[in-house]
């Protein structure tokens, strides 16, 4: 579930420590980086698949009223 | 940092039941404890970015009232020593994707560096409730790793390092949490698991933590990355010390309608109940599965569970499922699903690591067919593990196959400690933490022993829903056999050595 999110206020007497910067990657390897999860996505969406299941078999989730 | 006065060191080391004692026979102070933890946590705590924020008002307020409050007066309890209100006045931390009102709440990314709520999450309540005392909100992994990660320092507070070895991380995504415990900041954590987050910390810092079945403890204010895998647990020095968190911390609330709405009471089985406990493992997950540095260690652990006296059973699961991606496919699914409005948003480049990044925005492409496949298959996880616990009532196996990784070394390759994998057939249960969690299960992890190198390993317990208590129980019968969950990372309280990072640098 989603956490509520109220205005941003720091309470006094809070101490936040160690922010650590984001490095920057080249284009290319952003690229190389979002073909890679792609594929990853394939790959998991095929593995799925390659397990025949009946059409009788449900979600772990069935819903009930 | 040094210790203002004898035995401070040896005070930062005692579990919750120990400290508990302490404080009913007033041989400290809740304040003393909660000073003693602020110290530690802000002079070592950066040592291992296990810090996100320190909660010093709060903590003094809470630590008065629990010293306010009257102990019951009631005779001690034979069944595990005395107490009847053991976390009054115990400090611990929280993993910062936990709401504490009025504290950030970064959820260990950027994007959310200064996201504050004014409100408690429940299990925070609950704790309170309980007079335990919030020291700290700790590190964690962006998002608790939602769409994958490459290297540690995929987290606002820097990556997470070991306490038994700076140069090797200390898991993730709870990495703080697993820090904490070990270094002896405080004496427990609350941690989270969707696929090895309390696990994995827990194995690679030596210490004790417990995921416990899904529904069993409300997830009302923390940050969600997968409704149907998420599960918050206590990580801690001891099996006993997590059983006594875990009271506090399961039960009943209306604010999480997933939460099952049962409470947990821990009442531990004598010897003979648990020689009566039928054990399953695979031979496999402890010698060609396992790092080879790991097995003497995996060996012994397994020795000391025979001389329990119980029936040993061995126990594979089916070894055609695929375990991984499923877990992959609806953690991938609910995450992106989660959080849609920061991938649309220009806060999105903000987090820290590309892969992170690159997975959160393919998990968006998943099909509605591709999740409702994994959540059927979802259902042979849970029907192959009832077929197991008709014959056992325990499953045993490794926490991780091998030590801690390396900080500076990627995540999404075979760890060089770890063996290319076996022939097909070679049977083990090398997918138990996916597998679990896809089944809802509780599973404890106990420290047992070290590598030559000097890093943690463990075993995990894994149990049938809602059946924490056979597994604690079995886990504190086997710390009463072994000392690994005593022992203390080397040289804490020396001065850095020269590889000795700044707080939050990258490595």
């Amino acid at each position: 579930m989603m956490a509520k999110v109220r205005p941003r206020r720091q309470a006094p007497g809070t101490e936040q420590t160690n922010s650590a910067r984001a490095p920057q990657l080249p284009p290319e390897d952003r690229e190389a980086l979002r073909q890679e999860a792609e594929e990853q996505v394939q790959r998991t969406a095929e593995a799925l698949r390659r397990f025949a299941l009946p059409m009788s078999s449900e979600p772990a989730f069935v819903f009930k009223p | 940092m040094s210790a203002r006065y004898p035995g401070e060191d040896d005070l930062a080391f005692r579990g919750v039941a120990e400290l508990a004692r302490l404080l009913e026979d007033q041989q400290v102070s809740s304040a003393e404890l909660v000073d003693l933890c602020h110290r530690r946590l802000e002079h070592l705590g950066p040592r291992y970015n296990a810090v996100a924020t320190l909660t010093p008002q709060r903590a003094k307020a809470e630590a008065q009232r629990a010293s306010l409050a009257k102990r019951p007066s009631r005779p001690r309890s034979p069944q595990h020593g005395s107490l009847h209100d053991p976390l009054r006045g115990i400090p611990y931390g929280a993993k910062d994707l936990l709401a504490a009102r009025g504290a950030p709440t970064t959820w260990g990314a950027p994007p959310y560096r200064d996201q504050v709520f004014d409100y408690d999450a429940t299990v925070i309540e609950k704790l309170g409730r309980a007079g335990a005392v919030l020291a700290g909100k700790l590190a964690m992994v962006e998002l608790a790793g939602g769409g994958g990660y490459r290297y540690p320092s995929a987290s606002l507070q820097g990556p997470g390092r070991n306490p038994w070895n700076l140069e090797y991380w200390s898991g993730g995504s709870s990495s703080g949490s697993g820090a904490a415990v070990a270094a002896g900041l405080v004496p427990f954590t609350v941690g989270s698991e969707t696929s090895g987050s309390i696990i994995t910390p827990a194995s690679y810092c030596g210490v004790t933590g417990l995921r416990p079945t899904y529904g069993l403890v409300s997830r009302y204010g923390a940050m969600a990355l997968s409704w149907t895998l998420d599960k918050l647990g206590p990580m801690a020095r001891s099996a006993e010390d997590c059983a006594l968190v875990l009271q506090a911390m399961a039960g009943p609330d209306r604010h999480d309608p997933t939460c099952a709405g049962r409470r947990f009471h821990y009442d531990p089985l004598l010897l003979p109940g648990l020689q009566r406990l039928r054990l399953g493992y695979a031979p496999a997950d402890f010698q060609d599965l396992a790092a080879a540095a790991a097995r003497p260690a995996f060996a012994g652990a397994l020795d000391t569970i025979r001389t329990l006296g119980a029936r040993f059973t061995e126990v594979t699961l089916p070894g055609d499922l695929p375990y991984g991606p499923m877990v992959r496919t609806i953690l991938g699914a609910e995450g992106a699903t989660i959080f849609a409005g920061l991938i649309e948003s220009q806060d999105f480049e903000l987090l820290v690591d590309e892969k992170q990044k690159a997975g959160l925005r393919a998990d968006s492409a998943i099909t509605a067919r591709e999740y409702l496949n994994a959540m059927r298959l979802r259902a042979l996880v849970q029907d192959a593990f009832r077929h197991v616990f008709e014959g056992v009532d325990v499953l045993i196996g490794v926490g991780r196959p091998g030590p801690a990784t390396r900080v500076d070394e990627p995540l999404d390759g075979r760890p060089s400690s770890i063996n290319p994998p076996p022939p097909s057939g070679s049977g083990g249960n090398p997918a138990l933490i996916a597998a679990g969690n896809l089944a809802g299960l509780p599973a404890l992890c106990l420290p047992c022993g070290f590598t030559p190198q000097g890093l943690p390993l463990a075993i995990q317990l894994v149990g049938r829903p809602f059946e924490e208590n056979t597994l604690l129980s079995l886990g504190a019968w086997y710390q009463t056999q072994t000392d690994w969950h005593r022992r203390r990372p080397p040289g804490l309280d020396r001065p850095p050595a020269a590889h000795q990072r700044q707080a939050g640098s990258e490595p």
